[in-house]
């Protein structure tokens, strides 16, 4: 049963261990992309030499291997075997390889200037260029950094299928279609639909704990009429489900032209020289008043009369502290 | 034993080569270590090490045949590896997040070589309107980018946050760089006669004073923020358990959980004003415990806002 040819990393090779285990990985690959058919354990093992002879030891290593190569992202599927009453393995060239994407020079160029030019904390995007064609054209000055997460992606890759996505968050078990993955003000959301709350929601994904279920593919559309570039403009008092209420605030000082940037031009009710009073539109009146009283005495709520109140009764009794 | 992560390295640039190699024929050595940003000693293993690679029965038809003829490389017998692999999730987040950063980024073109290359990929994996960046355009980003550019000195209206201040400083523009999410521009300010790191979205008006300086020799431009004037306070706070975002939001120098779930958190406080903040925010349950003489910066400053509110 075993095979009695001769390993070629081992005879002539020479290169050691770490040859010898990319020579069998490598024909590992060769041979599972060039089947026409699923190949058994044992045919496996039978034609790709450095598999140790006891059938626990080549399973053992096999397992290993076939871990390494979906590491690469090499879809190793598992079929029914066409004769053997078990499971065989193949990649299929289809799935393996990267579809033709016809960059000109000019565009590779381009995404080689963003990998250099924008660092993403971990990012893969030099082996990314590898595949399209090299790392072509100048190395641009860094313009920018932005932080990473362990689960982005996956997510953006089960938004992709339109896979719905299970995590837990603050302690809580979530699921939620993701719509779209975003990063606003320093941080990245997954935004969809959560099927518990029924609604769209947004989640931080650096505060995801643990890995990420994800289910079929093709399970949700995402609704006409849905915006990410509305949901980007939105700010912490718009982060919750109460129903919406327009507060006028007014802001003076050198917190006033600050306060327009974050809120946009279009915010501003009134202009008078270093005071303006801008329009919030707030569903999470929390949010509302931290944002708000962070604005120490340059900010004062003017109405809704309700949220003036409650403004009032929070310093209020952060007042009373002094006694 | 774990698997061996030079193998599998090796290999994830191997079946990169392999296609590169097939799509043009013929490449020098010099060009690989080009393309793949490593030294050509690296490219010379890899190349040495494919001869033994190939289909059984690994006869020399069934081998892969790397034909070195002087500096250039040709392959045969690896017909199967012609496509390189496609991308993994990781590699295709890592284009289109610093593709779709760059293009956000004001003073792109929408609808230049990034653009193009970006819609290209998208639709290549299906992932059209999937992720989307906002790195913010405040109004002196281009102005500040473009003075740092001809090396002009300009004069900045700035808003101290965390002091609650507005100033005027003299700076020297070094860059504009978006560090997560910000805008920043690095500088060197004369009234701190030193390197300085301000918030963008803070500069409140820009003035060029006619003046040029010279480029900053040896030093890098600050890559950490810093607030202008320099030291911090350790303070000692008692917080209510429902302001565990303190703790996730800010540095700390040390958190203790009591058993009725309130916190004691020492932190290093820049300025009174952004403790005023942090207290109003987190409201009548913080208490400052540490130095004595803050103890009542929460209910002084909510006095004071309340004022507003007469």
């Amino acid at each position: 049963m075993r095979r009695s040819g001769w390993a070629p990393g081992g005879v002539l090779g020479g290169g050691g261990l770490m040859a010898d285990r990319f020579e069998r990985l490598a024909n590992l690959v060769a041979c599972l992309l060039d089947t026409p058919r699923p190949l058994s354990l044992e045919e496996i093992v039978d034609r790709v030499p450095g598999y140790p002879p006891d059938k626990a030891s080549y399973r053992r290593q096999f397992e290993r291997d076939k871990d390494a190569l979906r590491g690469l992202g090499i879809p190793v599927t598992v079929e029914q075997h066409q004769f053997a009453d078990e499971e065989g393995y193949r990649v299929h060239r289809s799935d393996y390889e990267l579809p033709e994407l016809d960059l000109t020079a000019e565009e590779r160029a381009a995404l080689h200037t963003a990998v250099t030019a924008v660092q993403l904390e971990g990012g893969e995007g030099r082996e990314a260029l590898w595949k399209l064609g090299g790392l072509g054209g100048e190395e641009a000055p860094t313009l920018g950094a932005i932080p990473s997460a362990p689960q982005l992606p996956a997510l953006v890759e089960a938004s992709r299928r339109r896979a719905p996505v299970g995590f837990t968050y603050r302690g809580k078990r979530r699921t939620v279609d993701p719509y779209v993955v975003l990063f606003r003000d320093g941080n990245w959301y997954v935004l969809g639909h959560d099927h518990d709350a029924g609604e769209v929601r947004a989640y931080r994904a650096d505060r995801i704990e643990g890995g990420l279920d994800v289910g079929a593919d093709d399970a949700f559309t995402r609704p006409d009429g849905f915006d990410p570039a509305a949901m980007l403009h939105d700010e912490p008092w718009r982060y919750g489900a109460e129903p919406p209420v327009e507060a006028l605030v007014q802001v003076d000082g050198p917190a006033a032209g600050w306060v327009v940037q974050r809120l946009g031009h279009d915010a501003v009710v009134e202009s008078d020289g270093d005071r303006v009073v801008v329009r919030f539109t707030v569903t999470n009146r929390e949010a509302f008043r931290s944002f708000v009283v962070g604005l120490l005495d340059h900010a004062v709520v003017l109405e809704p009369a309700d949220l003036r109140a409650e403004v009032v009764e929070w310093l209020t009794a952060v007042a009373g502290g002094a006694r | 034993m774990s698997p061996r992560p030079q193998a599998a390295d090796r290999l994830r640039r191997v079946l990169a080569i392999v296609p590169y190699i097939a799509a043009r024929g013929v490449v020098s050595i010099a060009e690989l270590s080009e393309a793949f940003g490593v030294p050509e000693a690296e490219i010379e293993a890899d190349l040495d090490i494919l001869p033994f690679c190939g289909l059984p029965p690994y006869t020399p038809d069934r081998l892969i045949d790397v034909s070195l003829d002087g500096e250039f490389v040709s392959i045969r017998f690896a017909e199967y590896w012609s496509r390189p692999l496609r991308l993994t999730p990781a590699e295709g987040f890592a284009l289109l997040a610093a593709g779709r950063a760059l293009l956000a980024v004001p003073g792109s073109d929408p609808e230049g070589p990034l653009a193009n290359a970006l819609a290209k990929l998208e639709a290549a994996l299906g992932a059209q309107e999937v992720l989307e960046v906002d790195i913010g355009e405040p109004d002196h980003v281009d102005e500040l980018r473009r003075a740092a550019e001809r090396r002009e000195q300009v004069e900045i209206e700035y808003w101290s946050f965390g002091r609650d201040a507005m100033t005027t400083r003299t700076v020297d523009p070094y860059g504009v760089h978006n560090l997560r999410g910000h805008w920043y521009l690095a500088a060197f300010c004369h009234q701190a006669g030193d390197d300085r790191l301000f918030r963008v979205d803070r500069v409140q008006a820009v003035r060029l004073t006619g003046d040029h300086f010279a480029p900053p020799t040896g030093s890098e431009a600050p890559h950490d923020v810093f607030d202008p004037e320099g030291e911090t306070t350790l303070v000692t706070l008692d917080l209510p358990a429902d302001a565990r975002w303190v703790v996730e939001a800010y540095p700390t120098e040390s958190v203790t959980e009591r058993k009725d779930g309130r916190m004691e958190v020492r932190l290093p406080v820049a300025a009174r004003a952004w403790l005023e903040r942090l207290i109003l925010a987190v409201g009548a349950e913080a208490r400052v415990v540490d130095p004595a003489d803050w103890v009542d910066v929460g209910s002084e400053a909510a006095s004071r806002v309340l004022a507003r509110y007469r």
